[in-house]
């Protein structure tokens, strides 16, 4: 027979107490327990606890008289969720699956919400003041009371911004118009061919900018004289704070 | 009224596993058998409403535990299988009924709890186990119940539901896993934390 220490008796106690050890482990514990009284001090604690709740339990009186009615009130139940409507069965089923209800509404929010997200993105009307569309709405009607728009002429709408002067822009090709640095190309795309530069209306400039107004009047003025007979320009606006992205 | 098939009817399935006489009556009820759903009540409802009260210590709340477990139990008569005693799944029920019933009862008076270490310094430790082997102590049995019932109230749920399976109702580790839908190793761990406590507030000082 295996000769167990103090330690491994511990181990063992609870299982043993509870009846839950076999064969010759029980014989082992038992023999040890003979032997070693702190142990047997221990497994006594144990069986004085269950000692102690059965003793509680069997002073608990059962109300028979409320028990008896039990089976009945169950029963009665049962037969009325039998014959409820199928929304209340639905309903009763999902009692214990609150947390699948919960899960679900939550994925559900967040799919609708990135349908709205999505929706706005993809459907929205730019909002942004410094937007391309947001351009041609402000410079599209003042372009009509500029005489040379008014005659049918070319007129420019020149945008100067912190990057600086960015937008030259045909009234007659609103919808096509090219975005380029001013810099540049500018008098390809200021003046066409049939034009030249005949107003120029400067509106809201700060201060900072009028080194960029004065060098495009320089530059168109010396594009007009040079191309005096390839055409005319109506007129250009210079607006300040307007940014366009590129097409 | 056995011939009547008032109550509700439940898919019948097979489960060859489970023991004759609980086959027999379990597959009574799912066939919609009153008599056998009026015999499945009263065969367990001592055991229902005795562990309801063990678990939450009031007998009213135990009372209504009890109706709805074996609401739930006829509810769910088809998910049974029979791969653990009929006595063992109701078990199971009852744990489950009463750990939510006892979640939403502490939520509600949650300003009245107070902690097994606060429960202890207010109240002192309580009588010995040991020295309770010996009747002519200083307390009588109803003082010993009282306070028995105040330290099971005083343990964590999981460890009163353990101790209470393992020692008033007598069930094997087995068949508190079982009932608990844990593994063997924990009812074990759980059972000695739960006696350890036990034993801390029913130590007298």
């Amino acid at each position: 027979m295996t000769i167990l220490s103090c330690e491994r008796v511990n181990a063992k106690l609870a299982a043993f107490v509870d009846g839950e050890l076999r064969g010759e482990q029980v014989l082992s514990v038992a023999n040890h327990l003979d032997s070693c009284a702190s142990c047997a001090d221990d497994a006594q604690a144990l069986r004085d606890v269950g000692d102690l709740l059965r003793g509680a339990a069997a002073s608990v009186v059962v109300p028979a008289a409320d028990l008896a009615g039990l089976a009945d009130g169950v029963i009665s139940r049962v037969q009325a969720e039998a014959r409820q409507s199928w929304t209340a069965t639905c309903s009763r089923a999902l009692d214990d699956l609150h947390w699948i209800v919960v899960g679900a509404g939550a994925l559900a929010a967040a799919a609708l919400s990135l349908t709205i997200v999505c929706g706005l993105f993809e459907f929205s009307v730019p909002g942004r003041e410094d937007s391309r569309a947001a351009l041609l709405r402000t410079v599209g009607p003042a372009l009509g009371d500029l005489p040379g728009g008014a005659e049918g002429g070319v007129v420019f709408a020149v945008g100067l911004g912190n990057a600086g002067s960015r937008l030259v822009q045909s009234v007659n090709e609103l919808a096509g118009v090219d975005v380029q640095t001013w810099a540049g190309d500018m008098s390809r795309d200021l003046v066409t061919d049939d034009g030249f530069v005949r107003d120029l209306q400067a509106h809201h400039l700060s201060k900072a900018s009028q080194m960029d107004v004065e060098a495009v009047v320089g530059e168109l003025s010396r594009f007009s004289r040079l191309n005096a007979r390839s055409g005319t320009a109506s007129g250009v606006w210079l607006m300040s704070t307007v940014h366009v992205k590129a097409l | 009224m056995a011939g009547e098939t008032s109550v509700k009817s439940f898919r019948a399935v097979t489960w060859p596993e489970v023991a004759g006489a609980d086959w027999a009556l379990v597959q009574s009820c799912a066939a919609g058998d009153e008599a056998a759903c009026a015999r499945l009540v009263t065969d367990h409802q001592r055991m229902v409403y005795q562990l309801a009260l063990h678990l939450l210590g009031d007998q009213q709340e135990a009372l209504d535990l009890s109706q709805d477990v074996f609401l739930r139990v006829f509810r769910t008569l088809s998910q049974f299988r029979g791969q653990s005693a009929l006595r063992t799944w109701i078990y199971r029920i009852v744990i489950n009924q009463a750990s939510n019933r006892q979640r939403w009862w502490r939520r509600r008076h949650r300003a009245q709890q107070v902690s097994l270490e606060a429960h202890v310094e207010a109240h002192g430790d309580l009588p010995a186990a040991k020295n309770l082997t010996s009747p002519d102590r200083a307390f009588s049995q109803q003082e010993a119940a009282t306070a028995v019932w105040r330290a099971l109230d005083a343990l964590p749920f999981d460890q009163r539901a353990v101790v209470v399976l393992r020692e008033i109702d007598e069930l094997s580790y087995d068949e508190i896993a079982d009932s608990l839908g844990v593994a063997l190793g924990t009812v074990k761990s759980r059972l000695a934390r739960a006696r350890e406590n036990l034993r801390t507030l029913l130590r007298k000082p």
